[in-house]
């Protein structure tokens, strides 16, 4: 979607700051928001690309005034009262008024090496061979819909160069709403001049990382 | 269970939340994690062992590692350029969002950066948790479109013959700079190696120089 969140060559932010840290450790709101989301039963199963939309769908204003993991709080509760595990009385008390059926244990802290050990993948195992290959010219296509996508909107329309193929991931727009369908994913090198009209280098590059129904052949 | 997936709705649910609840996040993150534990869908524990984690076992050690092992090592560099995850394995480090590593390499005429412009996408198990600044608007928003002039913020002067590529995590795909291994470093062993090697030499803001410690 056209969100907020799709940032890449907005004008207007200023300069960065190397210097800023937060604090890190267990009675800090950040770190306990940030692990909780790591803990907590999904509705659904974790599902990844549906966590990133839902972050996605916080509104443009408080988006861009929340804390980076003040914006995990509200894509979590968007989640849970999503689906009616939690309400806004409940969410403002701390208290439950009613629990889920049927949801079974929580996550237990010694399930926690085996989630840090083997990660989560979106690559699937597929022998197909991919449309692409490296050096071949493709033009990302002017793909805009309203659900999730992780073409970037700084990409759309503009011609660039396949650099590495990387197997098959399931496709963001359809696995956010549970339809699991793996698709050939590539780096894509655009010249920097192609996409920007102040480009600083003429051999400056970006590279994106795109699913191959992103793109056409050029 | 089926969950209900449609972005409008999702969208107004946002506003209402939005709407409703008190200001301070502190006070808000507190309350969701008693709610939770309470209705049996959290155990503070887990969350207390993520912390511990993310405070002492991943870090940009381990990355730091793999860069000097690298720097020391022709066949495991050879191995980590054309698959970094695998050659990764070797040194016995976890996988959580790293599973689809690249590694790509500075060199004297081409330096790399690596950014997520659409949330904050990092390699965790290999250098822990992303620092504010790469999560920050600023950041995200001005390093594709300006990316010597974020690293000039950063301390870092590029030539204009040095080719400056930058890598959007956009994906499952995770990248981890290759730093250039600094000149006057010949005498020392992969500890001493590792130890020079900064966080945000791998993430491409920053050059090793035998000079300052690593962060």
């Amino acid at each position: 979607m056209d969100g907020i969140h799709d940032m890449g060559g907005m004008h207007g932010f200023g300069p960065v700051d190397p210097s800023r840290e937060q604090p890190f450790s267990k009675t800090e709101w950040r770190a306990r928001m940030f692990c909780l989301e790591l803990s907590y039963t999904q509705p659904g199963g974790f599902n990844v690309d549906w966590l990133r939309h839902v972050l996605e769908c916080i509104p443009p204003d408080v988006y861009l005034t929340s804390d980076y993991f003040d914006r995990w709080y509200w894509r979590d509760v968007g989640v849970l009262a999503n689906v009616g595990w939690v309400s806004i009385d409940e969410l403002a008390s701390g208290v439950a008024t009613s629990r889920p059926q049927d949801v079974g244990d929580p996550l237990p802290p010694e399930a926690v090496s085996v989630m840090l050990e083997q990660g989560l993948d979106s690559r699937r195992d597929v022998a197909d061979p991919p449309a692409f290959k490296p050096g071949d010219r493709v033009r990302a296509k002017f793909h805009s819909p309203l659900g999730a996508t992780r073409l970037p909107r700084y990409v759309r329309g503009h011609v660039g160069v396949i650099e590495q193929y990387h197997g098959w991931h399931v496709l963001p727009d359809a696995n956010a709403v549970g339809d699991e369908r793996p698709e050939p994913l590539y780096s894509v090198g655009f010249l920097a001049q192609d996409l920007w009209s102040d480009a600083a280098a003429p051999g400056d590059k970006v590279f994106p990382c795109l699913w191959e129904s992103y793109l056409e052949r050029e | 269970m089926k969950v209900p997936k449609e972005t409008k709705k999702i969208m107004e649910l946002e506003k209402e939340l939005h709407s409703h609840l008190p200001s301070d996040p502190a006070l808000r993150v507190k309350a969701l994690e008693s709610l939770l534990v309470e209705k049996g869908l959290l155990n503070s524990a887990t969350i207390d062992r993520w912390i511990e984690v993310f405070s002492d076992e991943v870090g940009p050690k381990n990355g730091a590692r793999v860069v000097a092992k690298a720097w020391s090592d022709e066949a495991f560099k050879k191995h980590l350029m054309a698959d970094a995850r695998k050659a990764v394995d070797e040194l016995g480090f976890p996988r959580l969002e790293a599973n689809n590593l690249v590694v790509v390499e500075n060199t004297p005429k081409r330096h790399n950066v690596v950014v997520c412009t659409l949330c904050s996408c990092y390699p965790w198990a290999i250098m822990g948790l992303p620092p504010t600044w790469y999560r920050s608007f600023e950041y995200r928003s001005r390093v594709v479109r300006d990316p010597r002039g974020v690293l000039r913020e950063f301390g870092l002067e590029l030539d204009d013959d040095v080719e400056v590529r930058v890598w959007d995590s956009n994906a499952d795909v995770r990248y981890m700079v290759l730093p250039e291994r600094p000149p006057d470093s010949e005498g020392l062993n992969e500890a001493e190696l590792a130890a020079l090697v900064s966080r945000d030499a791998m993430v491409g803001t920053a050059k090793v120089t035998t000079t300052e410690q690593g962060n």
